[in-house]
């Protein structure tokens, strides 16, 4: 029986999520944006979708915008936000995710002044270096993720906010690995743009959403089409927005119990991993995402170790589940200050609702008789 | 059952065929089939090998090698990246565009960006049946074009552009060729083997396939580079990154291959029903068909009413499922924008209906729709002053 | 057949555009006037066939073409005409639209409504 390690990759589907998407699956539902009575039944159920995820993130339904998933919600953020504006300055974490780096470091072909932000050793922000950068003038976006896929270390965004907002800059989260695992809200963040994905939270692949406040003014990156007020073009993708919807809605409502479950297995694996000889755990003294836990074993190199354990049946990764930089140590343990050799060793272990305490015993056990093996 | 509605908008969106559906449903895993298909664990690997055969698939109905499908969102992504990434790798500042005036808005809202950025773009003008010609397209040429952007079949008249024609001659001439291919996909023969179409937009949803997914065709040989529009992760040979929505993959896959199976008999027995449609309605006086009749792809048929008020029409005809004009500008009830540039004036342009055919369209429907839009059209005529003259 | 609302017109619209009672026209005679009103805006054209006695509008159909909106202008207007003097009886363009609950977007159809009922208080004046 395989065990599945790696909920920060991809979650398996809910079945009550998927028993919402089925009639969007059947028959013909419509393209929402055709008037006639098919199209008016998809448009009822995208706005009741929107409203759900609203009460999940904390935001009204009108500052939601459906995009094709966490990528084009970045991409949008950060270039849409920064298109209508002359060339400025943009800040971005140095964990951040590649959709967040890439995306600002395109910006530097149109003239932008782009900087990553310095973490310490546990992952989180340096503020003497992020308030230095800021009063270097002339930010105009700062980018910061709420939780790192990688450590599940998590950042003070609203901190983050404050100290943007003062040197009149805006502020984008990338909360992708956020919601759903901790409480997330859009206000009381102080953000101004936030990145959400579903399939991270037992929803469909291929949707996700950008929130934006109203005062955001964002360029189109997908033009063509009078869709989500002409931000986003294209015909909506009715069924895994309907996903989406029930997805967040159910998060939020078992929100705690999901929390609860995930952190007492992470508990139990990381007071397991203690006892083996040269454990390294990433982000240990940051708070953390209470399903995440990325740690290295003295002498194993990552990509070996992960071959191992998925000939056992284990289905865990080394970090980020992209495909740019395979055959590269993780930016983010680099950032934090790792060398390459144990930055390569990382094993990211992403605990999800179906986990029970015996598939982290025999993931241990497993570990144990791999470093006996030595 | 005679009040069912009638569903004849297969142009906007068609009904998930279901052997698509039944295709994608294991990789809606609640227990497998769930993996992130760039994971390289088992659950992970299963999906990567489930997406490179849809590949395949999509890659064999249109004649080209699975490594030139890049996976997007859908085909308004697909035209983004297409135009902007071209531009965007080649330097935009003084290249000139030739596209036409009755593209998809997705493709005429992105050279519109473009001309904020320092392309020049040309619109060229369609003739009355709504015809763009090889000629008209080379005689725009200049020294400094980079780039052709042409739909294959134009999705409110149904009308089929030359492109087997003007590939080739393009090609020599060295300008890149952007296809729109949404509308001909599935529906036409296209065999890019022969045809030197160098990017090439696809959509499933169009084609029985689910909505949410599309594909952009880059040919290898000789290779047309673009520069990524949506970064991060190095997804799809680093031009589109973004995890892989595996079920969506699969669908369209499924679709394509059940497409290149049906497409033959589909194109015939839809020709036949679209042409009883219209024979069907005929009856009416001063009524006019929209679009050459000896250039449309199988499954639309678009008729101006003269003298019953678009809005009105729709409305009395609330069992219909049609669209006038495409269904992503009606919700601004503006009269289409495409029959404008056929010359047609806005009172002919709004009083118009496309009727788009698809696989389960029966001669029973058809017939009954050609009944109610008599009904309605005669109803709307007698009650305007003069029966509707202008 | 059974239509149904599937656009969203207000109740008052779409009852009197599915079933408008007083389509039509009156022939012509002596005491029948004949008048129009047209809102390039609306692509829309209304006239009005009334029938009169004593400045008093004994009969009255019209004819519409037009949205659906316009369509129940007409017949709302025939409809208060009958029996009235609409020199005493003035029907404006806010009347329509609180009646008809015409919204923003539709505001030139109550216009035209509007002009059509000068246009006959015109006619039986002049």
């Amino acid at each position: 029986m395989a065990v599945y390690f790696d909920h920060n990759a991809t979650t398996p589907l809910d079945p009550r999520v998927l028993e919402a998407m089925t009639p969007y699956l059947t028959g013909p539902y419509g393209n929402p944006s055709s008037v006639h009575r098919f199209g008016r039944a998809a448009r009822d159920a995208i706005e009741q979708a929107r409203q759900q995820l609203a009460d999940l993130v904390g935001c009204r339904a009108a500052e939601i915008t459906w995009t094709s998933g966490g990528t084009e919600s970045n991409n949008l953020a950060i270039k849409g936000a920064t298109d209508p504006l002359a060339p400025g300055g943009v800040l971005y974490g140095a964990t951040e995710h590649p959709a967040v780096m890439e995306a600002a470091e395109s910006l530097t072909r149109r003239g932008w002044r782009v900087e990553p932000i310095a973490v310490d050793a546990t992952g989180i922000v340096d503020w003497a270096a992020f308030e230095r950068q800021l009063a270097a003038g002339g930010v105009r976006l700062v980018a910061l993720m709420r939780a790192n896929n990688e450590t599940g270390v998590l950042q003070d965004v609203n901190r983050a906010a404050a100290l943007g907002h003062a040197a009149g800059a805006m502020l984008h989260v990338d909360a992708v690995q956020a919601a759903g695992k901790i409480p997330l809200d859009f206000r009381a963040l102080g953000a101004d743009t936030m990145s959400l994905s579903a399939h991270k939270l037992y929803g469909p692949k291929g949707i996700g959403a950008l929130i934006a406040r109203n005062e955001i003014e964002l360029a189109p990156q997908h033009h063509g089409g009078p869709q989500e007020r002409g931000l986003r073009g294209g015909t909506e993708n009715v069924a895994a927005i309907v996903g989406f919807g029930v997805a967040a809605e159910l998060a939020r409502v078992e929100l705690e119990a999901r929390a609860a479950h995930v952190l007492a297995l992470r508990d139990r694996l990381e007071a397991g991993l203690a006892a083996l000889p040269g454990v390294c755990i990433f982000g240990a003294g940051a708070p953390r995402l209470p399903n995440t836990l990325q740690f290295a074993l003295e002498g194993f190199e990552g990509e070996a170790l992960l071959m191992q354990l998925d000939r056992r049946g284990f289905g865990v990764s080394s970090g980020s589940a992209c495909a740019s930089g395979k055959g590269e140590p993780s930016h983010v343990l680099l950032a934090m200050g790792y060398p390459r050799d144990i930055a390569f060793g990382a094993i990211r272990v992403s605990f999800g609702q179906r986990n029970r305490e015996e598939e982290v015993d025999r993931f241990l056990q497993a570990l144990r008789e791999l470093a006996g093996q030595r | 059952m005679t009040d069912a509605l009638i569903y004849l908008d297969y142009a906007a969106t068609t009904p998930l065929d279901p052997a698509v559906r039944e295709a994608m449903l294991p990789w809606l895993g609640t227990v497998d089939g769930y993996g992130n298909p760039a994971s390289d664990h088992a659950p992970g690997r299963a999906a990567r090998a489930a997406v490179e055969a849809a590949r395949a698939e999509v890659a064999a109905l249109i004649g080209a090698a699975a490594e030139e499908i890049v996976w997007t969102s859908g085909a308004t992504e697909a035209n983004n990246l297409a135009i902007k990434g071209a531009l965007e790798f080649r330097g935009g500042d003084g290249a000139h565009v030739i596209s036409s005036r009755i593209e998809h808005k997705a493709v005429l809202d992105t050279c519109r960006y473009l001309e904020t950025r320092g392309v020049a773009v040309t619109y060229l003008e369609p003739d009355r049946d709504g015809l763009i010609r090889a000629g008209q397209v080379l005689d725009a040429l200049r020294p400094s074009t980079v780039l052709v952007s042409l739909m294959w079949v134009n999705n409110e008249t149904g009308v089929i552009n030359p492109i087997t024609e003007l590939a080739p001659r393009l090609r020599e001439r060295g300008v890149l060729f952007h296809v729109d291919a949404v509308q001909a996909a599935g529906k036409l023969p296209i065999d890019l083997a022969a045809t030197p179409v160098d990017l090439l937009s696809l959509s499933a949803h169009k084609v029985y396939g689910p909505k949410g997914i599309g594909a952009l065709f880059v040919r290898k040989r000789p290779r047309a580079r673009l520069a990524p529009q949506m970064h991060g992760g190095g997804h799809e040979q680093g031009m589109r990154s973004g995890t892989l929505a595996t079920h969506q993959i699969v669908g369209m896959g499924r679709a394509f291959a059940l497409a290149r199976k049906t497409m033959a008999a589909d194109a015939e027995r839809v020709t036949a029903l679209r042409e009883r449609l219209w024979q069907a309605m005929s009856v009416l006086p001063a009524i006019a068909r929209n679009g050459s009749v000896g250039h449309l792809a199988p499954h639309v048929l678009n008729v101006s009413f003269a003298g019953a008020e678009g809005e009105s029409l729709r409305a009395r005809l609330s069992d219909l499922a049609v669209s006038s004009g495409s269904a992503c500008s009606s919700a601004t009830r503006e009269p289409s924008y495409v029959l404008r540039a056929l010359g047609r004036d806005d009172e002919t342009a709004a009083s118009s209906l496309r009727f788009s055919l698809g696989r389960w369209t029966t001669p029973e429907q058809v017939d009954r729709a050609a009944q109610r839009v008599i009904d309605e059209v005669s109803w709307l005529r007698q009650l305007a002053p003069d029966g509707g003259a202008a | 057949m059974n239509r149904e609302n599937v656009f969203g017109y207000p109740e008052p619209v779409w009852a009197r555009f599915e079933a408008p009672a007083r389509a039509g026209e009156l022939m012509a005679a002596a005491d029948v006037v004949v008048v129009e009103a047209g809102s390039p805006a609306a692509r829309g054209r209304l006239r009005l066939y009334a029938q009169l006695a004593g400045g008093r509008v004994v009969d009255v159909r019209f004819q519409a073409y037009g949205c659906p909106v316009t369509i129940a202008v007409g017949q709302w207007v025939a409809e208060q005409l009958v029996g009235a003097d609409p020199r005493v009886h003035r029907l404006t363009a806010a009347d329509l639209r609180q009646a008809l609950e015409i919204t923003d977007d539709k505001a030139h159809c109550a216009l035209m409504g509007e002009d059509l009922v000068l246009a006959l208080v015109k006619r039986i004046s002049g």
